[in-house]
């Protein structure tokens, strides 16, 4: 029954370092998306293949996105944007291959996502409007709001980790318990709406910190 | 499930790794080929406006060179019709001078062919008459006719006796012819002869000759001087006066 397991588990430590096949699973990820992006950015040229059309079309897209939200040069944001929404959605759909993990079925990993969407909001907060600018909407309209505005910095960081994390295990748990239940072709469908669900939330997941970092660079404004 | 700080901060270490690898070989590479192309494109668009820029600059100044032709071709236009004009002119100028030339020496051959008709007509008018009284005075004239004049030539020749010149070499005799149209008499002829010679205080020798064509009456021949009262004398004298009046 270990294989059905939906929960992380430890694989081997270093010391005290523990090494769960989350972490593997990402590591996996990682070099699978690198080894597509080597691929798709090798022969690069003036002359676009029909591979190459098709990526530059997707970062055009996010471009004007990303310009149409924030004041500020696109390509400022789009590396940090494009990673999550490349990492997150290949952790979301990785799990649906035999003997693979869901990395974003672990709190651990939403949780760090969600932490470096909240870092970044206040990177570029302060990046464009200096600490003190930055901090300064935190008094705003009264100093008596400044507990309510850590309240919800703090919920609407733990919402974004949940939101990712809930989504996910439902999904691979849903998928788990059917096959338990039902037999081997009934979570077929479940997991094509796995798939969809979790290109979905990569969406959701970026373009919130897509929000939280314009509403950071805006708060002044 | 619980909280596990190693793979929470794994996960940390992940992202900010594949961001570094992918800014890298994805974000940058792409956004350099992106905005390269923009470049291009927009370089090609300025290239595209410069072009149409001088085109359009070229059609301008084609349409000024064109208005320039035209202006130039009516101009010259104008000019040539104007010359054409005073050519035309000139020609029919020329044209009606020579007309007028030509006429006025047609009009002069004309008139003097009308002359010399009118002329020759007369002559021969005069000449019919001429002709028509000699041969009428031809059937009336008779001897008698002569021998009247003949008798009136000597009257007259008394008469007009101052008006006959004197001889200058009164010496010598003068030759007198006296043409008649009839023979005279011996006893006339002296008796002329003595008249003569008694007129002009010299001798004088008479020399007689018959001639036809007198019709009737004689005529009298000394020096330069002739004394004509033939009927054929005065049918010449009628057509001078004729000629002269009509």
């Amino acid at each position: 029954m270990k294989t059905l397991n939906v929960f992380p588990e430890k694989v081997f430590s270093i010391g005290p370092v523990q090494v769960t096949d989350t972490v593997i699973t990402t590591w996996v990820v990682m070099a699978v998306i690198i080894a597509i992006c080597a691929l798709f950015t090798r022969r690069l040229s003036i002359q676009p293949s029909t591979g190459q059309e098709v990526l530059e079309g997707i970062f055009e897209a996010i471009e004007k996105t990303v310009k149409d939200v924030l004041p500020i040069d696109p390509w400022l944001v789009i590396p940090v944007l494009g990673t999550l929404w490349i990492m997150i959605g290949f952790s979301n759909l990785v799990g649906i291959l035999p003997m693979m993990k869901t990395p974003t079925a672990d709190l651990n990993t939403t949780f760090a996502f969600a932490v470096l969407s909240y870092s970044m909001t206040h990177v570029f907060g302060i990046a464009t409007q200096g600490l003190k600018g930055y901090l300064s909407h935190y008094k705003e309209p009264t100093w008596i709001l400044f507990p309510f505005h850590l309240i919800a910095e703090v919920t609407r960081t733990i919402a974004l980790a949940v939101r990712l994390f809930g989504n996910m295990l439902s999904g691979d748990m849903i998928a788990l318990i059917l096959l338990g239940i039902a037999g081997f072709l009934v979570p077929v469908p479940f997991n094509l709406l796995h798939i969809v669900i979790g290109i979905i939330q990569a969406y959701i997941f970026g373009v919130l910190t897509l929000v939280f970092i314009a509403g950071g660079i805006r708060s002044q404004s | 499930m619980k909280f596990d700080i190693w793979t929470f901060l794994f996960q940390v270490i992940n992202f900010l790794v594949l961001l570094f690898i992918l800014k890298r070989i994805l974000y940058k590479p792409i956004r350099e080929i992106i905005e390269k192309r923009r470049s291009l494109i927009q370089q090609r668009i300025e290239e595209a406006e410069k072009t149409k820029k001088e085109a359009l600059e070229l059609k301008e100044n084609y349409q000024h060179e064109m208005d320039k032709l035209h202006e130039l071709k009516s101009r010259m236009i104008e000019k040539m019709n104007e010359e054409v004009g005073q050519e035309r002119k000139k020609l029919i100028g020329r044209a009606e001078e020579e007309a007028a030339r030509v006429f006025e020496k047609e009009r002069a051959v004309f008139d003097t062919e009308k002359a010399r008709l009118e002329a020759e007509l007369k002559d021969k008018a005069i000449e019919t008459v001429t002709l028509f009284a000699a041969n009428l005075l031809k059937d009336v004239s008779d001897e008698d006719l002569h021998k009247a004049i003949y008798e009136k030539l000597f009257r007259e020749l008394q008469g007009a006796a101052s008006h006959i010149p004197e001889g200058k070499e009164k010496d010598r005799p003068l030759t007198v012819d006296l043409i008649t149209a009839y023979p005279l008499s011996e006893a006339e002829t002296r008796k002329f002869t003595e008249s003569i010679e008694s007129l002009l205080s010299q001798s004088v020798i008479l020399n007689t000759i018959i001639d036809k064509a007198l019709i009737a009456g004689v005529k009298m021949k000394y020096y330069d001087m002739v004394y004509d009262l033939s009927l054929s004398g005065q049918i010449k004298k009628l057509a001078l006066k004729l000629k002269e009046t009509v």
